[in-house]
């Protein structure tokens, strides 16, 4: 691939990086941790711009490299936390906007918790189809699996996140 | 478990993620991504040119080193002499030689010298002037001795001497003989 052939390949790449972003929330929830994770995300691609096989495919190449460095952070931060007490991101105080009201709030953190009690699999399907609006078959594409497998990880994702929410909510 | 959960609770999820999203996405559209990824970009490249520089240079001066400990190593572990003299019991037989009390130069030459010498304890200095001048004597071309094997060591020259003067005598007995037997 020619230096020119590149450019034009990490322009069109760019053109994904709200998703990317969004991706990069749904697994850290945390807006500063996910603009991190979309900068780790890019230059992961650039370095490997060179070894793409078919540039036609270059949004599921850059969704997958996503997956698998939001995965990675994941895992250290478990590490890190076993070693370190550190302030969970679900704690983290939102100060986005002043008019943020005290019951959104609080619903997004038990969202977050959710998202967080996800197994490994269901949550990776969760975050890239409602944070990143993947079409089925590219989610299938994503995670290496079957469309039908997907969908039902999906289902009972949603259904246990529903559930957390509505749970925690009446307590 | 699905029984329980209706069209609302998803629906919140939705308005939910939707709302953390919004939020999220303004405040990155407020920053310039591009920009900060192109610097972040640039850094890496210079990392990765320094990193292959040290890479170069890394294989030769480990080479070196490993070939440096290698050989100190050697030195250090190398078998010792068979038979080592310790330096401290080479002192202690110094030490316990007899005081260095007169120069060479000043001692007496004759055996009496000598032993007068020994007796003022003349010490390591006239052992060693005693050994110089016996083997002088050896050199000294002294006469057969019947009593030990020892011979000093002619040059050529002496030997001829020695050869002629024998040629000379046995031609001088031969022409005595062969006149007393005209007599």
């Amino acid at each position: 691939m020619s230096a020119e052939d590149e450019a034009r390949l990490f322009e069109e790449m760019m053109t994904y990086q709200e998703a990317i972003f969004r991706i990069c929330l749904g697994f850290s929830r945390n807006p500063s941790d996910a603009e991190d994770l979309s900068q780790d995300v890019y230059l992961k691609a650039y370095r490997s711009l060179g070894r793409i096989r078919s540039p036609h495919a270059v949004k599921e190449w850059l969704f997958r490299i996503a997956r698998n460095t939001c995965l990675d952070h994941a895992k250290k931060l478990q590490i890190s936390r076993l070693f370190e007490k550190t302030t969970s991101p679900d704690n983290v105080l939102d100060t986005r906007t002043p008019e943020f009201s005290a019951v959104t709030s609080e619903r997004l953190k038990l969202l977050r918790r959710a998202v967080s009690r996800l197994s490994k699999k269901q949550r990776e399907v969760f975050v890239l189809r409602e944070y990143g609006h993947l079409s089925y078959e590219e989610l299938a594409r994503t995670v290496g699996a079957k469309a039908g497998t997907v969908m039902s990880r999906l289902n009972r994702a949603r259904i246990a996140v529903a559930r957390f929410i509505k749970e925690a909510g009446h307590e | 478990m699905n029984k329980k959960m209706d069209d609302g609770d998803f629906e919140e999820i939705n308005r939910l993620i939707q709302y953390d999203v919004d939020e999220a996405l303004r405040v990155f559209r407020s920053g310039d991504f591009g920009k900060r990824l192109r610097a972040r970009i640039a850094a890496d490249e210079r990392t990765v040119k320094a990193k292959s520089f040290l890479r170069r240079i890394a294989v030769p001066s480990a080479t070196l080193l490993a070939v440096s400990a290698a050989l100190f190593l050697l030195n250090v572990h190398r078998s010792p002499a068979p038979w080592p003299v310790h330096p401290r019991l080479f002192a202690a037989v110094l030490r316990q030689l007899p005081a260095f009390s007169r120069p060479a130069a000043e001692l007496p030459s004759g055996p009496a010298g000598v032993a007068g010498m020994s007796e003022a304890g003349g010490g390591f200095q006239s052992a060693l002037a005693l050994a110089e001048r016996r083997k002088k004597e050896e050199e000294r071309e002294t006469p057969f001795r019947p009593d030990g094997p020892r011979v000093p060591v002619l040059s050529l020259k002496k030997k001829m001497e020695i050869l002629y003067k024998d040629k000379v005598i046995e031609r001088v007995l031969v022409l005595l003989i062969g006149k007393s037997k005209e007599v």
